[in-house]
Order: structure tokens, then sequence, then C-alpha cells
């Protein structure tokens, strides 16, 4: 029974010794899906890549937000600090107590052991 | 003839051979010898060097409280090269800055590539300027030094400059722990000012100044400020000085000087209103003084407190007659009774029996003519000539605090060596630094004992007995024992060629006398009231009975009288 030859490699007759195959040409239709496998993998690379730059683009925002965020609440935390000292200056609360009707005494006794 | 077409080939390629040659040792010049010239010279133009300031530390006084804190704000540049419209330009920033536009349009034309617009802005200012999008106009990260207290302990704070180093006071003393140290960021940058992505990008960040907590109280320093001001302008003063000091620690609770300033815009204060009188400038101390005499003969043995001293109303010592400052006739006193009559006559005897040799030992050893230890920018020795150099009148003078010339800081730190029983501290400003949120403690850097206990507790029985019924009555204050001592010193011609017509009046003194726990001084410039118990007194108490009653001083026993020969 004879062996059909298979379509890619054709034995050949050895001419001295040994067997030759020769690899014939393929066929350019084969090559169609390796081509669209490549190109989806570079699509979905690109996709993967696009979303990744997103995901970096938008946790750029938000720190960049945040440190906006950070600085302005840092401002206000130095304003406040400021307003708490200038507050607490003497002389403003003895403003504050002098329109509250309030004065140095003017008589002052002091309570202690009687000495002889 | 013409050349073979062959040859005309060859020297054609000879020439391009030549270029190329040419072309390829240039390059190698640029690329391997000059490369790094060349480079440094491209990152000069691109990379910037950003200074970044240091945050100041904070100043606090003894109660956690700012008196001087660093705040973010901004400096406005321009560069003219880049303004389109400097005239209208100005008239935007006038608004905002609230600078004049002249001024402004003069900054912003000037031919330069860097003007200071404005410096140390408050940020909300920084971010109108900015909304206005003027093209040209920058801004730089400066701290601003703010004093929220305005003039409170304005001379002893100091202030500092624009580049935020300190110029004055602790300020000055501090500069180092204070100021931290400053960062530097690296970046690249084009033409247009914008950062390169993926450049060259370094950041070293700045390390804030240190924390410094004094020992100053606001409350006592305010109500000394408050009460001095209100002394001067009673008695049509020139000025004064007000110490408050805790005997035993050498803290100083509160240093006023009058005039004042505020140190918030001291480019408008007047040069000698920014001096820390107390520490920085001397005077005659006048019959204060006398509290040395009397010490120094007590541990000397050379009087005794009952012994009975005949004093004349008037005394020659050199070519000089010293008389007293009222009129009496020749009576017998005491030690006590001289000290607390002030009588000069009393205090030259007194003085002689010592001898000049040990006077003077014992005027160092109480601190005179030398720096207290406080270490504050400016501070006198005080003026102290050697004893081999004295006059032969100078034991009629220097005994009664005249003919030597010291610091209100220095007399204050004599009364606190007798109040903390004979021992000396050195008077000190700053408690310590703050690190970690807790105060790491100064140490006192002298402590050493000039009198026996002895002896500091009899010279302060007399200054009770001053204070009682001598020539400080009016330092007496309800429910304490205080002791203290008056002082009435003319005031020397300039270049020491005898004394004016003028005088400071003093009187420094402690409380409660049997367990001292504040010394106070109080010293008026040219008062129209000369003496001391009448002008500087009031002061005294005034100062005193707020101390006392803040710091929540107890009521002590009184002091055991001492032998009088004078009053009853």
């Amino acid at each position: 029974m004879a062996v059909a030859a298979r379509p890619a490699d054709v034995l050949l007759q050895p001419q001295r010794t040994g067997a030759v195959v020769r690899r014939l040409p393929r066929r350019r239709g084969r090559r169609v899906p390796f081509a669209m496998v490549a190109a989806a993998v570079v699509a979905a690379l690109l996709i993967v890549l696009a979303g990744a730059q997103a995901i970096v683009s938008q946790g750029a925002f938000q720190l960049s937000e945040l440190t906006d965020r950070a600085q302005r609440l840092e401002a206000e935390s130095d304003r406040l600090r400021l307003r708490v000292a200038r507050l607490s200056t003497p002389d403003r609360i003895v403003a504050a107590g002098r329109r509250a009707g309030l004065g140095m005494p003017t008589q002052v006794e002091t309570l202690g052991k009687e000495y002889p | 003839m013409k050349p073979p077409p062959g040859a005309r080939v060859v020297a054609l390629f000879g020439l391009m051979a030549l270029a190329l040659a040419a072309v390829a040792t240039r390059l190698v010049l640029l690329q391997v010898r000059d490369a790094a010239t060349y480079e440094a010279l491209a990152a000069e133009q691109r990379v910037r060097r950003i200074a970044l300031p240091a945050e100041r530390g904070t100043i606090y006084d003894r109660s956690m409280h700012e008196l001087a804190l660093s705040l973010p704000a901004k400096a406005v540049y321009a560069d003219p090269a880049l303004v389109s419209d400097p005239v209208g330009s100005a008239d935007r920033l006038t608004e905002v800055l609230g600078l004049r536009p002249a001024e402004l349009r003069e900054a912003l034309t000037a031919p330069s590539r860097f003007e200071y617009l404005a410096r140390a802005v408050d940020l909300s200012v920084a971010n109108r300027v900015r909304s206005l999008n003027l093209p040209g106009i920058g801004f730089i990260d400066e701290p601003k030094r703010t004093y929220p207290g305005d003039s409170l302990a304005a001379q002893v704070l100091g202030f500092v400059g624009v580049d935020g180093a300190g110029l004055a006071g602790l300020e000055l003393q501090w500069n180092d722990v204070l100021a931290g140290r400053p960062g530097r960021m690296l970046v690249e940058q084009d033409p247009d000012g914008q950062s390169i992505p993926q450049g060259r990008l370094e950041v070293e960040q700045p390390r804030r100044g240190r924390d410094l907590v004094l020992t100053i109280d606001k409350d006592v320093q305010y109500f000394a400020e408050r009460a001095l001001a209100r002394a001067v302008q009673r008695n049509g003063a020139l000025g004064g000085t007000v110490i408050v000091m805790e005997p035993s620690t050498g803290d100083v609770l509160a240093m006023a000087t009058n005039p004042g300033f505020d140190p918030n815009a001291f480019t408008e204060a007047e040069a000698s209103a920014t001096r820390n009188r107390g520490v920085t400038d001397v005077y005659e101390p006048g019959s204060v003084n006398k509290v040395i005499t009397a010490s120094a003969a007590l541990e000397e043995g050379v009087i005794g407190i009952r012994e009975r001293l005949w004093v004349p109303p008037r005394y020659q010592v050199g070519d000089a007659v010293f008389g007293e400052a009222h009129p009496r006739p020749t009576m017998a006193m005491t030690l006590t009774d001289v000290i607390a009559e002030s009588s000069n006559v009393g205090t030259i005897m007194t003085a002689e029996r010592l001898g000049s040799e040990r006077l003077d030992a014992y005027l160092r050893d109480f601190g005179f003519g030398v720096e207290t230890g406080i270490r504050f920018p400016g501070e006198s020795d005080g003026i102290l000539m050697p004893e081999e150099e004295w006059w032969t009148t100078s034991m009629g003078t220097i005994p009664l605090g005249q003919g030597i010339a010291v610091t209100p800081l220095q007399m204050a730190s004599v009364y606190a060596t007798v109040a903390s029983d004979g021992v000396r501290v050195a008077p000190r400003l700053v408690r310590g630094t703050l690190e970690d949120g807790e105060v790491r403690e100064r140490e006192p850097e002298v402590h050493e004992r000039v009198v026996s206990t002895r002896t500091a507790s009899l010279v302060t029985r007399m200054l009770a007995e001053a204070v009682s019924s001598g020539t400080g009555t009016e330092a007496q204050l309800p429910g304490y024992w205080v002791a203290g001592k008056t002082g009435t010193a003319r005031k020397p011609l300039e270049g020491a060629l005898g004394y004016s017509d003028e005088y400071v009046a003093s009187f420094i003194g402690f409380a409660p006398a049997r367990d001292p726990a504040v010394v106070v001084a109080a010293i008026i410039d040219e008062p129209d009231t000369v003496y001391g118990g009448v002008a500087a007194a009031p002061l005294f108490r005034e100062v005193m009975g707020f101390a006392l009653a803040h710091l929540r001083v107890p009521t002590a026993e009184p002091p055991d009288p001492l032998p009088s020969l004078v009053r009853g």
C-alpha cells in the first residue's frame, strides 16, 4: 500500500548516503492567525497600558488634589495657630476683660496664717 | 592640460576625507575633550537650584504660650524682561500689595531679571496676586516671623531680618538653634520654567529649627511692662527697667524696658528702644549697693550686729566730704539702722573697717565687673576699676554705689544671692529647648556661695527693717513681709568728669522675706521725684504684688527683728 506523501515535506530518495528532508515554503494562509494573535496581543497590551496610564493619571490627580488640600489645611492650621496666639496675649485678654466690666482690684486682702 | 578623471576623483575623495576628518576631530573635541564643560553649561541652563527655607523654631514662654512663631509666607518678585505692561501691572498690584504705584513701576521696568516687589507677604495676599495672572510675576517661599504679643518682651525676644536670620535679642543669641537647616531642590526646567518630565529632580528636605522655652512668664512680663510705663509717665521719667527673678533658680520671669517697640515693625523703631537695657546698659546703682558693704562687713566679722556706731552727719574721705541725704545730728546706729535709714556716713565707716581690698573682692564675688552668665547679646560686664586704681575718695563713693557702674540685672542678681541664702545663681532667660514635646532643661552655669547662710539671713532682716520702718516703707505689701532697699544715684556726666543733676531712682528687694520666692528690681531713669523710696518703691510694690499673687506664693512668717538704736 502506497503511503501518501505529507504535503509540507517530501521524502527524497537518498543520493549518496542518508535521507535529506527539504522544507517546502508554507502556504500564505497559515500566517494570518499568527498576525491576528500578535495584533490582538499588542492591542491588549496597549489597552492595559492605557488603563494603567489612566489609573496613574487618576492617582496623580488625586495626589495633587490631596497635596493642595493638605497645603490648604496646613495654611488654615497656621492661621488658626496665629489666631490662638493673638487671642491669648495678655493685651487682648485685659482689653476683653475691661469691655466686660472687669478691672484690677483696688484693695487686696491676703489670707494667711496670723503671725504675732 | 586637464588632469585625468581618475586623479580628480582621488582629489575629490581626498577633500571629502579631509572634511570628514575635520568633522570627526571636532566631534571628538566636543564629545570627549570638552564634554564635561558643555554638559555643565547645559545643566546650568536647565537645572535650577531652589532653596527650601527651614521653618524657624517657635519661642514659648514658661507656660508654653507662643511669643514668636514663623508662618508660611511668600516673597513676590518680578522678572521685568517678561513684564509686558509695567504700568497696567503696577496699577493692579498696587491694590493688592498696598505699595505705591511709582515704586512698583520702577521695579517692573528695572534693567534686571529679578526684582523683589514685596517680602514675606501673607499667603492670602500672594494668592490674590497669583489670581491676577500677570506675566513676569513670581513667588518664592519665605517664612514670616510673627510676634503675636506685639511689643510684649520685645527687647528680650529681639527680631529677625527679612532673610530670616536673628538680628537682636534671643533671636540672635539662639539663631543657630532656632534657624534649623535650609534644604534645596535641584530641578530641570525648560526655558518657560516648566519642569521637564523625567528630568533631574533632587530634593534635600529642610530641617526645622528647634523650639525654645523661656523662663519668661508672659503675664508677669505684661504686668511689669504696663506698671513700668505707668510709673515712667507718673514720674515724668526718661524710661526705666523692671526685672523679676526667681532667686533659687535664677529664672528671669520678666525683663521690661521702657520705652518699648514692636518687633513686627522693628524698622520703624528707635534704635535705642530696641536695646534690652536691663542687660546692655549700665548705671551707677547708688544706695542699693550698700547691701554688699553690709554683707561683706558681717561675713568678715568687722562689725557686730549689736555694735553701736557713732555716726556723724558728715565724714571726710580723701579730699571729699560725704553727708547724708537728709541732714541729722551725730547719732548712735547699729548696722541695721545704717541699712534701714540708708546712712551714707555709716556705710562708709563700715567699709573703712573692711578695707578696699576686701570690699573689692566682695563686689567681684557678687558679680560686678563680669557678665552675669545670661549670655545675652550685647551684655555689659559693668565698670569696676581694679582696686589698685581706686581714687583716694573711692572708699567714700563705691560703698555707696557711686563710682562703679552695673547693669540692672547684675544688681538684681546681688539681691537674688542674698535671697537664696548667699548662693549666687547665674540668671537665665532660656529654660531649654523643646525635644519631642519635652523641655530639655539647661542648668544654670554659675552656682557659687558668696556669703554664709547666717550673713544672708542677717542682711535679709536688715532689708526687711528698711521696708517695715526705714526708707522703703512705700514698698510694703499687705499680707507679706518684704525685704528691700532704696537707691538714689546721681548720673555721671559724659566722660566721667563729675556728676549731673539728674538721678536714677531704684528699689530692689524680695518677698516673702523669710522664704523669698521673687526678686524685683525697679529702676526709673531721671524721674521728677528723685528718691528711690518715692519714685521706684511704688512700682516695686505693684509688680511684686502681682507676681506673688500670680505665682500663688503663700505668706510667710515675719523675720525676727534686729537690734535698732534709731527706730523704736
